[in-house]
């Protein structure tokens, strides 16, 4: 299981779409490789100049597969992906059935690749690997700083907001990843902080997570990732809003026998782990990881 | 969503999982005692509240009832189930939920009853048993079926010939979506985007020393119409102090087109209040220039603030306008 590289055959499921369209424009003008598309019905068409087929099998051999399908079609897709060897599959469709999560989560496991999503913006590499959305229309113009951090989250736009905040601190991104807010994902956050302690070029991981995820459970119990590490936190909002309901992202349940935000933070900051409220204390906090 | 004892039975029923003769109380049928009457509370703990009552004779019922609600309190009640004694030699329990660490379903399974203890706990893909195999399969496929987040059945009851009764259900759908939109006591509209960074900014608010007067979260690249819609029922409320427009540095939602469909859901409500924006991503430059200019003819206080201005900092400067 690997990130794959900047030349990988790239496959949109879903191209035809209004999404799938604008994914496939954003990704060939920074860069990624899109060899084709694939829409049952539409094969012989084509979008920003790739042709599009009617089945992952009819199409070229590919590396790689962003799925922009209908949510109902999800699961399906990804089987499909899966039948044609795909070694690296994102998922940015969101609302998917939890039980189609699961199964996703469990096709993917069982052939050994790497799955990102539902409802993941994607997952981006320095220099020069970008999947989906992350980072916007060019990632790498500059704008977001390369450099040693891995910065891993259940929100797409937090991984882009923090990406921008620490990129203005003078601080770089080696490798970010938006692994999607729903209760059961492809890839999790512990799986996430496992990929990045993996990659060498990671010097320090950085993790935005809500409260629910089971990786708040752990930290509170004392575990530890191997490499600097900091964690932001939000949602002490939560306290106004009714217990037990999800906010924001599907996964983001705060349950009414788990212990406020507040208390969470106090509890992982008690076990050695540096935890933020804010993004100006998760850039300062980062930053002590320097010095 | 939780479904109330009644409803869950019925969902039972259909996916193929025997459950007592029943009835909610004043549905027209036929019956002989004894039974229990059981009030249609979401709560756990119903026999120690009395809440649940035998009856031997069905004349006694309508006294039961009587006797029930005079316990109730504040509990909201959706009626009362009656139902016919399900004769049994033995009671278990069972659950099947989401264990979110592995991603997967999880089945447990004890003695039942009121004090339970777990004699099974494993994920369902690998769980196999002579005695509750079947069972974990049926109910698995219902909830694959019906959207189900999680299941309980306690207690689980084996009739002489070992097949299963359901003498209790409490069950939970899948919430499809977020909750999109909370209203709140505060005097701060709030349009926010992002499912983190809508918690971020509601963080943010309250740290600066505001309130909000609702929550509601817009993902993603929604209808304008549906846009405005939602924004105009935000901005509806009487007695607002500051509009605060606020989310991520979006990696795909079209800013310019969300603003246009806010304005004109801030025209449309007549106000004349602060207006306070912090966003950021596609079209962001077109989206500022837009709304300084619109804020400008309609002599709006305002404040656009991109991605270099934080959260927080955005939350402050907007309590300093009031």
């Amino acid at each position: 299981m690997s990130f794959p590289n900047a030349q990988a055959r790239i496959l949109i499921q879903g191209m035809t779409g209004k999404e799938g369209s604008r994914m496939a424009r954003w990704m060939i003008s920074s860069g990624a490789n899109v060899v084709a598309g694939v829409t049952p019905g539409k094969g012989g068409q084509e979008v920003e100049g790739r042709p599009i087929f009617n089945s992952v099998k009819e199409a070229p051999p590919a590396d790689v597969s962003c799925i922009v399908v209908p949510s109902a079609h999800v699961l399906s897709a990804v089987k499909e992906a899966l039948d044609s060897n795909i070694q690296f599959i994102h998922v940015l469709t969101e609302n998917i059935a939890l039980h189609d999560a699961v199964q996703i989560r469990r096709l993917a496991k069982d052939k050994g690749i790497l799955l990102f999503g539902p409802a993941s913006v994607g997952v981006l590499h320095f220099p020069d690997m970008r999947i989906g959305y992350l980072g916007g229309e060019k990632p790498f113009s500059g704008q977001i700083k390369e450099g040693d951090i891995a910065l891993i989250s259940t929100s797409g736009g937090m991984t882009n907001e923090l990406m921008a905040a620490l990129s203005r601190a003078g601080l770089g991104i080696r490798l970010a990843m938006a692994i999607g807010g729903g209760q059961v994902v492809g890839t999790g956050l512990s799986e996430a902080i496992a990929l990045a302690e993996a990659d060498p070029d990671v010097k320090r991981i950085a993790v935005f997570a809500e409260p629910g995820q089971p990786l708040l459970r752990e930290l509170r119990r004392g575990w530890k990732p191997s490499k600097p590490f900091i964690l932001m936190l939000p949602g002490a909002a939560l306290d106004l809003l009714p217990r037990g309901l999800p906010y924001g992202h599907t996964g983001t349940i705060l349950g009414e026998d788990e212990p406020t935000v507040v208390q969470t933070r106090e509890d992982i900051r008690k076990q050695g782990v540096a935890c933020a409220a804010t993004v100006a204390e998760f850039v300062s906090l980062m930053k002590q990881t320097y010095v | 969503m939780k479904l109330i004892e009644a409803d869950g039975k019925r969902l039972l029923r259909e996916i193929g999982v025997a459950v007592p003769v029943g009835f909610l109380f004043g549905e027209p049928a036929t019956f002989s005692g004894p039974g229990y009457v059981k009030a249609q509370v979401l709560k756990g703990g119903r026999g120690k509240a009395g809440l649940v009552q035998r009856f031997e004779k069905p004349e006694e019922i309508s006294g039961i009832i009587e006797n029930i609600k005079s316990k109730l309190g504040t509990l909201s009640c959706e009626g009362f189930l009656v139902e016919e004694e399900a004769p049994h030699v033995k009671q278990w329990f069972i659950s099947i939920d989401l264990d979110r660490a592995a991603g997967d379903w999880r089945v447990n399974i004890g003695e039942g009853g009121m004090d339970v203890a777990t004699a099974h706990s494993q994920l369902v893909a690998s769980f196999q048993d002579e005695k509750f195999g079947t069972l974990v399969r049926v109910l698995m496929d219902g909830m694959r079926t019906h959207r189900l987040q999680s299941l309980e059945i306690n207690p689980l009851a084996e009739r002489a010939d070992g097949s299963f009764v359901a003498l209790d259900a409490k069950i939970v759908k899948e919430d499809e979506s977020t909750v999109s939109s909370v209203e709140l006591d505060g005097d701060i509209a709030l349009v926010l985007s992002g499912g983190g960074a809508s918690l971020v900014a509601l963080d943010a608010l309250i740290a600066a020393g505001g309130k909000a007067a609702n929550f509601v979260e817009l993902s993603g690249n929604p209808d304008p119409e549906v846009i405005r819609q939602t924004a105009l029922r935000v901005f509806s409320k009487p007695d607002l102090k500051a509009v605060w427009v606020a989310g991520s540095y979006a990696n795909f939602t079209d800013i310019a087109a969300m603003l246009s469909a806010i304005r004109a859901a801030y025209d449309d409500a007549g106000l004349s209040i602060p207006f306070v924006v912090r966003r950021d991503g596609p079209n962001a430059d077109q989206a500022q220039t837009e709304t300084l200019a619109w804020a400008e003819a309609k002599h709006i206080p305002c404040l656009f603030h991109r991605a270099d201005i934080d959260l927080e900092a955005s939350a402050k400067a907007l309590i300093s306008l009031l």
